[in-house]
């Protein structure tokens, strides 16, 4: 846990590492969310195919075909911009681990199914890019759950829009607003944020 | 010393873990907000929220399957075997039951030989028969059976009027989509019965674009204005 943290805090120290996380994480979450709203129709069909919500009454189904790409975008920009960073990376976590165990999941019954190799199984699972093979998507969607994770972990909030805010709302009252006083002693330069949830308890660093 | 240092980390997590929900929240809300907002001013494409899309009519106002939808032999124009092409499914001259590989529906169904004998009917220029593509406008520009009408199931309100046009006066109604696992063709099949179309006259061509393509027929691209 001490030798994980470290190098984090390491790699954080520079900022680089979590700005190219966000511009990577939120560029493709925007991508792939602007590619389902361009045809809501299309990705409701998609996710029908899951079977996973009722079609009578149909308002799950519909109403997450609706919300779902937007959500993906909003997030995106929110990573991008550097604003709620860890809101934005906790939804896209959440949305990932649903994802992926579902692809997969009927990417099995396939391959029982019709007896196809796993390898081989590819079909369009409305994650916005087409037609995919099914172990590659399975794999990069692991790695974006990563890259959630670490922009979860990560403390540094330099090239983002929320330092901007929190050092001009800093400089007017004098500490951030709304934390425990506490959080202000950490806050003098501004770039970073006291976010690191480190479990109560943990002596690390004590 | 140790113990107030716990409970200030303690409270800083917390503090984390509050904001990072509130944040959730705040862009949940916005997303909510965001998509709402363009499916109600959106010019095409939008997700009617109260319509299920995948009713496939059985028991709505349709007769029951394989009762009175069992085509007649005679009601299908008889394949001259020059067009038939290899590969093709070419099992008989008569219709299907009214059921298929993977969906039960109570829709009349045509090989593809009974396609291409009503392709080539003369009568299907004049309008005797029509074709309906039931994909998207997209698909539909990409290549379609010459000829052939296209309806959006989920669409509906943006092409239904021009295919009633036709099949009000159409001997037989020829519905397709992509073919395979596609079920578009059979929603369209309900659409039609729902806009009073005889279910006699509606025969569903299960192969569809990917079959067809697939056989050397002709194809047709971009819009056909008519």
């Amino acid at each position: 846990m001490t030798g994980t943290t470290s190098i984090i805090r390491r790699s954080d120290e520079s900022g680089i590492s979590l700005l190219l996380i966000r511009l990577v994480l939120g560029g493709l979450f925007i991508y792939m969310g602007m590619n389902k709203v361009s045809d809501p129709v299309d990705f409701l069909r998609l996710i029908r195919a899951y079977g996973m919500a009722p079609e009578t009454p149909p308002y799950l189904l519909n109403g997450t075909a609706i919300v779902l790409p937007w959500l993906e975008v909003v997030c995106g920009i929110a990573l991008v911009l550097g604003l709620w960073v860890r809101g934005a990376a906790v939804l896209i976590a959440a949305m990932l681990c649903v994802f992926t165990p579902v692809v997969m999941a009927r990417a099995l019954q396939i391959h029982s199914a019709e007896g196809t190799p796993f390898f081989k199984i590819a079909f369009d699972c409305g994650c916005g890019n087409g037609v995919e093979i099914i172990w590659i998507k399975v794999f990069k969607n692991t790695g974006l759950l990563l890259l959630s994770l670490l922009a979860l972990l990560l403390r540094s909030r330099r090239f983002g829009l929320a330092a901007l805010l929190v050092r001009r709302r800093a400089a007017d009252i004098g500490c951030c607003p709304g934390a425990p006083a506490v959080c202000c002693a950490d806050e003098h330069d501004g770039d970073s944020e006291d976010l690191s949830a480190v479990p109560a308890g943990t002596t690390d660093g004590v | 010393m140790q113990s107030a240092r716990c409970a200030i980390r303690k409270e800083r997590a917390m503090y984390a873990i509050r904001k990072m929900v509130l944040e959730a929240l705040i862009l949940a809300v916005i997303g909510v907000l965001v998509a709402v907002t363009v499916n109600v001013v959106r010019a095409s494409g939008s997700i009617t929220f109260t319509r299920n899309y995948f009713d496939k009519g059985l028991g709505r106002n349709l007769p029951t399957p394989n009762t009175t939808l069992v085509t007649s032999p005679n009601q299908v124009v008889p394949m001259t075997g020059s067009e038939s092409p290899s590969g093709a499914s070419a099992e008989s001259g008569t219709s299907q039951p009214a059921t298929d590989a993977h969906v039960e529906h109570p829709y009349q169904m045509v090989t593809f030989d009974e396609v291409v004998a009503i392709f080539n009917d003369p009568n299907t220029a004049s309008g005797a028969n029509v074709f309906v593509d039931a994909r998207n406008k997209d698909a539909y520009e990409d290549g379609h059976i010459p000829g052939a009408i296209q309806a959006d199931h989920y669409q509906l309100e943006d092409c239904i009027g021009p295919v009633l046009d036709y099949a009000e006066s159409a001997e037989k109604i020829i519905v397709y989509c992509a073919g395979g696992m596609c079920e578009d063709s059979i929603f369209l099949c309900c659409d039609l019965v729902d806009f009073e179309i005889p279910c006699d006259r509606i025969y569903l061509y299960h192969g569809g674009w990917d079959e067809w393509s697939k056989s050397g027929m002709p194809i047709a691209k971009g819009w056909e204005e008519d």
